[in-house]
């Protein structure tokens, strides 16, 4: 099986009455030429970097360098967690994936999943997902499995470059991939996991990259913590029963075109969109400056 | 083309901020280290391009000083790279570079100085914390890491290539590729060969003693160490 496609994968779990997860540890053990429990092991390996980014994450009450990010994961998570509009799920969720951009902007420990500017979502939304589900450490890892299937799958026909494809393809797939983490975890099937992974990426595409003054905080940060709740409810509508009307492929392959069509501006130039507006260029033409003019000066 | 290990999407653990101005800096100022053979002492380090412009930001002087320290992509040590190095007696010196068009966007110059065996290399951190060195010594090369690789600098003698593909035979390396440059006014040649096998002990010796050989660095594969089981 090539990883060209999600359908190969979705037939073979099916026919063997056996989970997304479990196909693609089967297929790591048989191309890696070793047994299912090395690859597993690594697999736990990166779920406990994961687990202690997102730990640390929250943890984070001081300002970044460049004074642009820092302590907002663990601002929502004190300030909102009772009574919050979009429920306590959501809130938690959102301030672990900002908890772990901060962290990996302090020079953290992350996992690159598939970027380190997207590595929030995936962490925060299995350690969520779990949670609700009271999970096992098993089925997280098989979720995790799920969602490097959806990662290889978009890297294959389309990238998980953001210089290549824009954001939609960092934040996009990190949100597809999830997605269908979290509907594995929940036992969704192997259509639901898929579906709920199309229904993440549909609504990233297009998505620009733009880093203010180049760096992986501004939007970056916060785009993590949205897309972790997007990721859950896309894995809630897929759980439901309800389908992407563009199969997952068709949707790579569309991420893939538009990506193609987006100008270089829009792609980690930061030359255009965030970066090109005013603040945008004041705060790189302040952080170009080494303190020598003040930030209000350059704003003006 | 073989399938994708899902450890290529989930991965790699590394330090923040970016794979390609953190991991990838760490990968070159590594680099750096082997090809110099010993602990460095002196180094200045040239930011081209996008380096030049979010160094700070990225953390990409931590970083290459950590790489020169010999500490991989994952080691918490980075994020206080400058402490450790005054430990190890280490000086780095930055500064901005314009290396011009024909370079990436994320390229840096380094410099180890040394009276005996002094290092210079450039290379280009192109993604995903993958890197390519463009430039050892003053010769082009073009090396990813992905292999192991020798770097041998020899006298520009007929039938050296020769005696070193012999040297390699003897071992039963296979080489993936083989790249020779030389300098017509030095008589000197720089001829790097990636291996598909990790190097025997004893090469770096036998090669040594092939006529005319200067100098010989065997690079392990850059992730080595970063192996996930």
């Amino acid at each position: 099986m090539t990883l060209t496609s999600v359908e190969p994968f979705i037939e073979k779990a099916k026919a063997e009455g056996k989970s997304l997860g479990q196909i693609m540890i089967e297929h790591e053990a048989e191309i890696q030429e070793t047994t299912e429990d090395e690859v597993i092991a690594g697999m736990k390996k990166i779920w406990s970097v994961m687990t202690n980014s997102v730990h640390q994450g929250l943890k984070i009450t001081e300002r970044s360098p460049s004074g642009m990010s820092g302590g907002d994961a663990n601002k929502l998570i004190s300030e909102r967690k009772k009574n919050s509009l979009s429920g306590q799920t959501i809130v938690k969720v959102v301030a672990r994936a900002i908890g772990v951009g901060e962290f990996n902007s302090s020079m953290g420990i992350i996992v690159a999943s598939p970027t380190a500017g997207s590595s929030g979502v995936v962490p925060a939304v299995v350690y969520t997902a779990a949670e609700v589900c009271k999970a096992s450490e098993e089925t997280i890892i098989k979720g995790l499995f799920a969602s490097a299937l959806i990662g290889l799958v978009c890297d294959a026909i389309a990238s998980t470059s953001g210089s290549e494809h824009g954001c939609q393809a960092e934040i996009g797939v990190s949100a597809a991939m999830a997605a269908s983490a979290a509907t594995e975890i929940a036992n969704g099937t192997p259509d639901q996991v898929i579906n709920a992974a199309a229904i993440a990426l549909k609504n990233c595409l297009g998505l620009a990259c733009d880093p203010v003054a180049g760096l992986v905080e501004v939007p970056c940060i916060k785009r993590n913590g949205v897309m972790a709740a997007e990721a859950m409810v896309a894995a809630d509508m897929a759980l439901a029963g309800i389908e992407s009307v563009i199969p997952f492929d068709d949707v790579v392959s569309a991420m893939n075109e538009i990506g193609r069509m987006m100008p270089c501006e829009l792609k980690e130039t930061s030359e255009g969109g965030l970066a090109n507006t005013k603040t945008g260029r004041g705060y790189k033409i302040w952080l170009k400056s080494s303190g020598s003019r003040s930030l209000e000066e350059t704003l003006e | 083309m073989p399938d994708e290990s899902v450890f290529r999407i989930l991965g790699p653990i590394m330090t923040g901020p970016s794979s390609s101005h953190t991991a990838g800096a760490v990968r070159i100022g590594r680099t750096a280290r082997l090809l110099f053979g010993k602990e460095p002492k002196k180094v200045i380090v040239y930011f081209h391009g996008s380096f030049a412009e979010t160094w700070k930001g990225h953390g990409s002087d931590k970083a290459v000083i950590g790489g020169l320290l010999g500490f991989k992509t994952f080691d918490e040590r980075i994020k206080e790279a400058e402490k450790y190095a005054e430990k190890a007696e280490l000086h780095v010196q930055f500064k901005k570079i314009n290396l011009g068009v024909n370079y990436h966007p994320n390229s840096i110059k380094i410099v180890v100085e040394d009276e005996e065996n002094p290092v210079t290399l450039i290379a280009e951190s192109v993604g995903g914390g993958d890197i390519l060195i463009r430039e050892i010594l003053g010769y082009k090369t073009e090396i990813s890491g992905n292999s192991v690789t020798m770097i041998l600098r020899h006298k520009d003698i007929v039938g050296t290539l020769s005696k070193i593909t012999g040297t390699l035979s003897q071992f039963e390396l296979n080489i993936l590729s083989i790249r020779s440059k030389d300098i017509p006014r030095k008589n000197e040649a720089l001829t790097t060969i990636e291996i598909e096998q990790k190097a025997p002990e004893k090469l770096k010796e036998k090669l040594m003693e092939v006529e005319g050989m200067q100098l010989v660095r065997i690079l392990p594969k850059i992730t080595e160490g970063e192996e996930m089981f």
